[in-house]
């Protein structure tokens, strides 16, 4: 068998705290994810769920230990290496949305495409598939200000996958939406994953954790199963 | 493309800052941006001349003065000597009284007497008509005139019957036979021209060290540099001094581009000028990229959602660097409208008698300026904030959420350090101005040595034939001295050959007993011929000895009075008053009268 697409050794997270003491948010964590998994990580609030999700996006420099992407060891790669890395490999959706105020949903879910190479035609036809899997086509010249919270929520999955990543990881996907739209985006996430992408998500829910084949539990910085 | 529909949508969504960035683009590109039109016009723009590189102006030098007028025996010489010039003139710049025109008062006009090929030295031809030729141009020739394109307007609406009209000048009938292209400047601000010949035959013109107020015009031969024709003239100028030691010992030449000639100096204060406007200007980039830090900072949650949904730094810095750029552009194109407005102003702050810097334009060079400059400015103000926002840690952006700013230290520290810049270089600007303004101000209390409140100048030009005999010349200066004292509100009236600090007539000085100078090394002064009254006019104290008096007349014993400079200069630690000098005007020795405070040092 393959190696696993994510693998983590001894990885660890701290906040440096006043006089020389430290808040570890993140211990020693070993964690292999195979290719195709739908990983839920599950535990309570503030047991850094959000923080391993930052690490394994690369949005967050600050650990230490081992990390593999895809046999890719990130912890020797440089800021701009594991961007190129980042953009090529992981769609992210945000726990708080995280969407552009200034642009409409339209130019949002146009924004991952356009740092990319892709062409004006590729763009638009990527952008009106998104707008219609996702049931917001007459959302599209809003502003995320005049959309619901779910609605965003909606917004930022659409944004996360456009650009066909390898792996999505997804805090509280569906943390704002009603159970219908919720049971809707696991479908999709289902359907994804069955298409070979690999999710990483955190859930509070059980019904949701249901949809991916492994649940990880975390508890003050350690897993626990 | 759609980082500029993004970067308008930005700067419309906060009107306020980008009011005050505009305006703040705008009064530092506009200032610019007129400086350089005023640069561009008067220093860059070439002549409108052809080929107007080899245009040089030819004087006389000596080791007192870099620019003496030529003596007309000595033009000669230099003409048939050099080998330098295609075409090699002079010129001497007259007031003439205009007159003899049905309908219209006489007024004075400026004209030039110059050789026939002058206008081929400048390369323009006439508009309407013909210009003299050699053999009009001699003792005794034909009463010609070309006139400029302005003369043609004002006296004449453009009638193209103007040639063959006679034309008073000095109450001589001149007969108009061309007229000069607009562009024709030279000698500037001239109105009409006329054959310099016919008065060579006076008896000054053909002396060797008299120097007529003439200077010369030459066009360089193809491919000839300035060096090597001053090299040469300064051959010439060296054998003549040695065939001519009582005249031309220790004179040489200059040969100066017409272009540096006429506005070389005004290139020092041009350019202080645009240094001080660039560094407005640095000042307003150090203070708008200071603002474009702090509105970095509070984006910087955007920012670090592009970078997490793909953006590269270069990509962030690219979306910024444009937002500055549609500020520049903005700011410029405001500037610019600025520019234009204050063209007149600059117009009318420019020195008079120099026709380049009338003719300020917002041209293709001066656009081409302020959009380089629009550019520039935005990377100069841009550049920093930009790469201190792309800089932006992701997680730290992202989960600060609303929580305050994520402002590191480090950017704080360097806008910290931006400020202090912005300081510097203020204070700077400022003790710059303040070094202008006391130079400025010193130059005011120099000291003019006279007292130009409520005084009036006026000059009288009288026509040379009706006028030549000098009892004439006596009984019109006293009945216009008369006339003038008689008029109410008037306290004191004189006649001077120059008015004060206008440089008039020098001549050669030695006090009676000095030891006699080698020849070319007499001393020279500044002199003036005035009449009794002028230093009460002019309010002059007089510190010793007397002012000239009604009976100082042509058949008493000469006199002169000497200002302080020259008494202690001449007659250190002694009583100049009493004194007795010898001068080039006359072979007698003359006794000092008096000796006015110091006065007339320019
Ligand atoms: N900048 C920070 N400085 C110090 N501590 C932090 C910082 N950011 C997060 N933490 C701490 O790290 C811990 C983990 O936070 P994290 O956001 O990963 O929790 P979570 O599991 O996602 O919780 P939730 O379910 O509420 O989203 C929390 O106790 C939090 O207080
Ligand atoms: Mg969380």
């Amino acid at each position: 068998m393959a190696n696993p697409i994510i693998r983590l050794r001894h990885l660890e997270r701290f906040y440096p705290l006043a006089k020389g003491q430290f808040f570890y948010v993140l211990r020693d964590i070993n964690l292999d994810v195979e290719e195709g998994d739908f990983v839920s990580i599950m535990g309570p609030s503030g047991a850094g769920k959000s923080s391993l999700l930052h690490v394994l996006g690369m949005h967050d420099h600050a650990w230490s230990g081992e990390f593999f992407l895809d046999d890719t060891a990130i912890h020797r790669l440089k800021a701009k290496e594991r961007a190129t890395l980042r953009n090529e490999q992981i769609g992210f959706v945000f726990q708080n949305y995280h969407l552009l105020d200034d642009l409409t949903v339209y130019e949002n879910l146009d924004i991952p495409l356009s740092y990319r190479r892709f062409n004006k035609t590729e763009r638009d036809a990527l952008v009106c598939d998104a707008l219609d899997r996702f049931h917001i086509v007459g959302k599209k010249d809003l502003y995320p200000r005049q959309l619901s919270g779910g609605q965003q929520q909606l917004v930022s999955i659409a944004r996360a996958m456009i650009a066909s990543p390898k792996i999505i990881l997804a805090d509280e996907p569906t943390g704002n939406l009603h159970s219908d739209q919720a049971e809707e985006i696991m479908k999709l996430f289902k359907q994804l994953n069955a298409g070979g992408t690999t999710i990483v998500q955190v859930t509070h829910s059980e019904i949701n954790a249901g949809y991916g084949n492994r649940i990880v539990q975390l508890r003050d910085g350690f897993v626990v199963t | 493309m759609n980082d500029l529909r993004f970067a308008l949508r930005q700067l419309r969504k906060s009107p306020g800052f980008t009011l005050i960035a505009v305006i703040t683009l705008a009064l530092g590109i506009g200032a610019n941006t007129a400086i350089f039109s005023v640069i561009y016009a008067v220093l860059l723009q070439p002549l409108p001349y052809p080929d107007p590189d080899r245009l040089m102006i030819v004087t006389e030098s000596d080791s007192n003065q870099p620019q003496i007028s030529v003596s007309f025996p000595d033009y000669i010489d230099w003409k048939r000597d050099n080998t330098v010039f295609e075409q090699f003139a002079v010129s001497r710049r007259e007031s003439f009284n205009l007159s003899g025109l049905e309908n219209r008062a006489p007024e004075q006009i400026s004209g030039a007497i110059v050789t026939a090929n002058f206008f081929k030295v400048i390369g323009l031809t006439p508009q309407l008509g013909r210009i003299f030729t050699e053999e009009e141009d001699r003792v005794g020739g034909p009463l010609v005139a070309v006139i400029s394109d302005r003369l043609w307007q004002r006296l004449f609406a453009r009638d193209p019957n103007v040639l063959g009209r006679t034309v008073n000048f000095g109450n001589q009938p001149y007969t108009v036979i061309g007229v000069m292209p607009p562009q024709m400047f030279s000698p500037r601000t001239v109105e009409v021209w006329f054959p310099i010949m016919r008065r060579t035959d006076d008896q000054m013109w053909q002396t060797r060290d008299n120097h007529p107020g003439l200077f010369g015009w030459a066009r360089l031969k193809p491919g000839v540099s300035v060096e090597k024709a001053l090299a040469e003239m300064k051959q010439v100028a060296a054998r003549l001094s040695k065939q001519y030691p009582d005249s031309n010992a220790g004179v040489s030449v200059a040969v100066t581009p017409l272009l540096e000639n006429q506005v070389g100096d005004y290139r020092a204060s041009l350019n202080l000028l645009l240094g001080a406007v660039v560094l407005v200007l640095l000042i307003a980039c150090a203070n708008l990229a200071n603002l474009l830090a702090a509105r970095g900072a509070a984006r910087a949650r955007e920012f670090a959602v592009r970078a997490a949904v793909g953006a590269s730094r270069w990509q962030i810095i690219r979306q910024l660097l444009i937002e500055s750029l549609v500020l520049a552009l903005v700011g410029g194109a405001l500037g610019l409208c600025l520019a234009a407005w204050g063209r007149d102003i600059l117009v009318a702050l420019s020195p008079p008698g120099v026709p380049r810097f009338q003719n300020l334009s917002l041209n293709g060079w001066v656009l081409a300026f302020s959009l380089a400059l629009s550019f520039i400015t935005s990377v100069l103000f841009g550049l920093w904030p930009a790469w201190h926002t792309s800089r932006a840690d992701i997680s730290l952006a992202l989960n600060s959420g609303g929580r305050g700013s994520s402002d590191s230290a480090g950017a704080r520290r360097s806008r910290d350090l931006l400020v202090i810049a912005e300081v510097a270089l203020t204070l700077v600007l400022l003790s710059a101005a303040g070094l202008v303004l006391k130079s400025f101000a010193n130059a005011r209390s120099l000291g003019l040595g006279f007292d130009p409140q409520l005084l009036l100048s006026a000059r009288v030009d009288l026509p040379s034939p009706s006028y030549e005999d000098a009892t004439k010349l006596m009984n019109f200066s006293a009945a216009l001295m008369e006339k003038l004292s008689a008029l109410p509100g008037v306290q004191n009236a004189a006649l001077a050959s120059n008015p004060p600090l206008m440089t008039g007539w020098q001549t050669t000085f030695l006090p009676e007993g000095a030891p006699e100078p080698a020849p070319g090394k007499l001393p020279s002064v500044e002199m003036d011929v005035v009449t009794a009254g002028y230093f009460q006019t002019i309010h002059t104290p007089l510190l010793r000895g007397r002012p000239f008096e009604a009976r100082d007349t042509k058949d008493m014993p000469p006199v002169i009075i000497v200002d302080q400079l020259l008494a202690e200069r001449y007659f250190p630690g002694q009583e100049a008053v009493g004194k007795r000098v010898r001068m080039s005007t006359g072979e007698k020795a003359r006794a000092n009268s008096g000796q006015s405070s110091e006065s007339f040092r320019i």
